[in-house]
């Protein structure tokens, strides 16, 4: 299996990003190469569902930092939900929680962009 | 703050049965014993919840409510101090007093040595020391205030509004031993409060070292320097969380990641990278001693710059903001300083290897290039013999061969350029097409060929470049051998009979001098005799121990297998040449060329 498989489907004008497995210096450029192309399309609302996410290294993190202000200047964001076990406490350890919007559930997550 | 939710049915807790007894006696008392009973009830429910409980805003919450319950008062409030040992609303119920939210209070050194404070206690003329907390009680309308003391400190301040009026008689009693209970178990929250904290501090340096040895197994891992890069950035800036990162290398920006600004100007990261020079701190951006370039820093919203190097490879990293603007810790900055010189690494290292592999392209080409000018096979003569082989090593030499006829002539020819790469090989193509356009076209002699390519080399090669050779006349009706030794290893004759001599005359090596002095040497073989021709390739091939396969050990090979084919002698040689030197490789190229006059039945 590899370390990394990213699915991506839409929800009414959101694009929900489910990463599976491993987000790590070994898979990171694919995830972004995920995001990238979404922001690039103009799909700059993004929800990124942690349900599958097995792990996230700093360089995850420096992946979704470099898209966020773009997808925001876009009038998007990238947002994430259904964080589970060792990656929800990273998300708070690292404080990742107050520069990006969390929630419980993928739907909260989607209907949080409103329905326009 | 959510309270935790009360299941009606769930089976009574041990603390919960023992209150229940308790209370059922209420009520069979006379009423001063049965205030105490309830009093103590009280305590006792508070103190089983309280240390169960483990948010100091959840046990807060509990005080509050127990001192309201229990005193008849108004109102009840708690503050507790904050990070800066300040006092600060946390908690409140009961009827109104405006402005509770705005109270708070210095922590003060000393602390009153009573537990309450009643705002109706007669008052010493100085009591500086409860001053300040009698002034808490004047502004939040408080007719009484418990001091929840440990003895490391004051944990909180429990203020209560006037009694209600039915509700007569002093709770003074029980609001201490209120106080006592409640300080422990805010105590217990503060430890519980800092044993967190460390660990969260200890799981993020655990989740960064996880990063680091992530990133650094990415970065080694990276197949090309624009991978490394990307990685860079990407691993800085999820560490500091930052949204964008940029990096200089080799005076020019090679990776940017996080939006583009529209007055984005690279010329401005390159100017930066050339004020910091061989700087290798990092600093924050507005310090970088050069005030205009510190603006256009930060108007491309840049907050810190890391200046790396490893090797050749020297670069400087531009991170953005780090996430809430926080500053770098100690740890961050090692982080930092370790993931860009894991980087840099990674990049010498590739360009090590690029450099090698095109070292290794250009051997391959000036092998082919060696291999196409050797000869296929060697004429064939009914009365002589001839094989030559070649063996090039790891790195090419400049080895060569070749056999031409004309008028009834075999012009045989062993030459060494000095040097190893594509330059030896070429001109060994060289020196072959001068050879061949000389013996086919113009006057036949081994002298004036020597001259003539002594000439060619010189003007055509830089001044150290020299080849050695062996030009040789084969006159095949009567065995004679004219031949010239321009500074090559002595070719070796073995007649028939098991006797030896060497080829040494001839003239200096070839390329060195503008001219040179030649002598043209003379041998007649007979039937059964032999000559050798080789490279040093064969008489400097070392065994492990660094002792050379010489010219004796080459002769007694020559001797021992003359009996054999010219083909059979070349690869006995060589078995016996790299048996001789085991496992170590050839370091130079093998080059044997053996001439046997056919005829005589050998004795030996």
């Amino acid at each position: 299996m590899p370390d990394l498989e990213v699915a991506t489907r839409r929800a009414a004008e959101v694009v929900v990003v489910e990463p599976k497995g491993f987000i790590n210096a070994h898979t990171v450029a694919e995830f972004e190469r995920v995001l990238n192309a979404l922001v690039e399309a103009g799909d700059v609302r993004i929800v990124i569902s942690g349900a599958h996410l097995s792990y996230v290294a700093s360089a995850g993190f420096g992946a979704i930092m470099g898209l966020i202000e773009e997808a925001r200047a876009g009038g998007g964001d990238i947002r994430v939900a259904a964080l589970t076990g060792t990656v929800a406490h990273i998300f708070r350890v690292l404080g990742f929680d107050r520069l990006c919007r969390t929630f419980e559930t993928e739907e909260e997550a989607v209907l949080s962009f409103g329905g326009n | 703050m959510t309270p935790n939710p009360v299941k009606a049915n769930a089976p009574a807790s041990p603390g919960t049965r023992y209150q229940q007894l308790l209370a059922e006696h209420i009520g069979d008392m006379n009423p001063a014993l049965e205030r105490r009973v309830s009093e103590l009830l009280a305590l006792t429910d508070f103190s089983a919840e309280a240390f169960a409980r483990l948010s100091a805003a959840e046990v807060g919450s509990l005080i509050v409510l127990v001192a309201l319950g229990e005193s008849g008062a108004r109102w009840a409030g708690l503050l507790l101090p904050d990070e800066e040992e300040v006092l600060r609303p946390l908690s409140r119920r009961g009827g109104g007093n405006p402005g509770w939210e705005e109270l708070q209070l210095e922590m003060p050194e000393l602390l009153p040595d009573v537990l309450v404070l009643r705002s109706s206690d007669e008052q010493p003329e100085q009591d500086s020391v409860a001053e300040p907390f009698r002034q808490l009680m004047l502004d939040s309308g408080a007719s009484s205030a418990a001091l929840l003391r440990t003895r490391e400190g004051l944990r909180g301040l429990l203020l209560l509004g006037e009694p209600h009026p039915d509700l007569a008689g002093s709770r003074t009693d029980f609001l201490e031993a209120l106080a006592v209970s409640a300080a422990a178990a805010l105590e217990k929250c503060r430890r519980d409060e800092e044993l967190r904290v460390a660990n969260r501090r200890l799981s993020l340096h655990v989740y960064q070292l996880r990063s680091l040895m992530d990133l650094t197994a990415g970065l080694h891992r990276a197949r090309d320097e624009t991978a490394v890069w990307d990685l860079l950035l990407h691993g800085a800036m999820g560490h500091v969380l930052a949204s964008r990162a940029t990096v200089v290398a080799g005076g020019r920006v090679v990776a940017a990641k996080g939006p583009k600004r529209p007055d984005e100007d690279a010329g401005v990261f390159v100017r930066a990278a050339e004020i910091l020079g061989g700087a290798h701190d990092i600093r924050p951006a507005n310090d970088l001693s050069h005030w205009a370039t510190s603006c256009d820093l930060a108007r491309m919203e840049i907050g810190w710059v890391v200046p790396f190097a490893s090797g050749a490879v020297r670069g400087t990293l531009f991170l953005g903001t780090a996430g809430f603007g926080r500053e770098l810790s100690p740890a961050d900055r090692a982080f930092l300083t370790s993931l860009t010189g894991q980087a840099s690494a990674a990049v010498e290292s590739l360009r090590l290897t690029r450099a090698s592999i095109q070292k290794e392209k250009e051997l391959e080409v000036a092998r082919r290039i060696q291999a196409r000018f050797l000869p296929a096979e060697a004429p064939e003569h009914p009365g002589w013999d001839l094989w030559g082989i070649n063996i090039p090593c790891l790195s090419v030499g400049g080895d060569y061969y070749d056999y031409l006829t004309r008028d009834e002539a075999i012009f045989v020819t062993i030459a060494d350029v000095s040097g190893k790469g594509a330059g030896p090989a070429l001109i060994m193509a060289s020196v072959q097409a001068s050879l061949r356009t000389f013996f086919r076209h113009g006057q036949p002699g081994i002298a004036s060929a020597a001259q003539d390519l002594n000439h060619h080399l010189h003007e055509n090669t830089e001044d150290s470049r020299y080849m050695t050779a062996i030009l040789t006349r084969l006159e095949p009706s009567t065995g004679r051998l004219d031949y010239l030794n321009a500074g090559h290893v002595y070719p070796v004759v073995v007649r028939s009979d098991g006797s030896v001599e060497r080829l040494d005359r001839g003239s200096t090596v070839l390329g060195l001098f503008p001219e040179i002095d030649t002598e043209v040497g003379a041998c007649d073989l007979g039937p059964g005799d032999l000559v050798a021709l080789f490279t040093d390739g064969l008489s400097e091939a070392e065994d492990p121990a660094g002792s050379l396969f010489d010219d004796a050990r080459i002769v007694d090979a020559l001797i021992a297998s003359r009996s054999l084919s010219a083909r059979e002698i070349c690869g006995d040689l060589l078995s016996r040449a790299r048996a001789f030197s085991g496992p170590s490789p050839l370091r130079d190229d093998l080059t044997v060329v053996v001439l046997k006059r056919r005829g005589r039945q050998i004795v030996v």
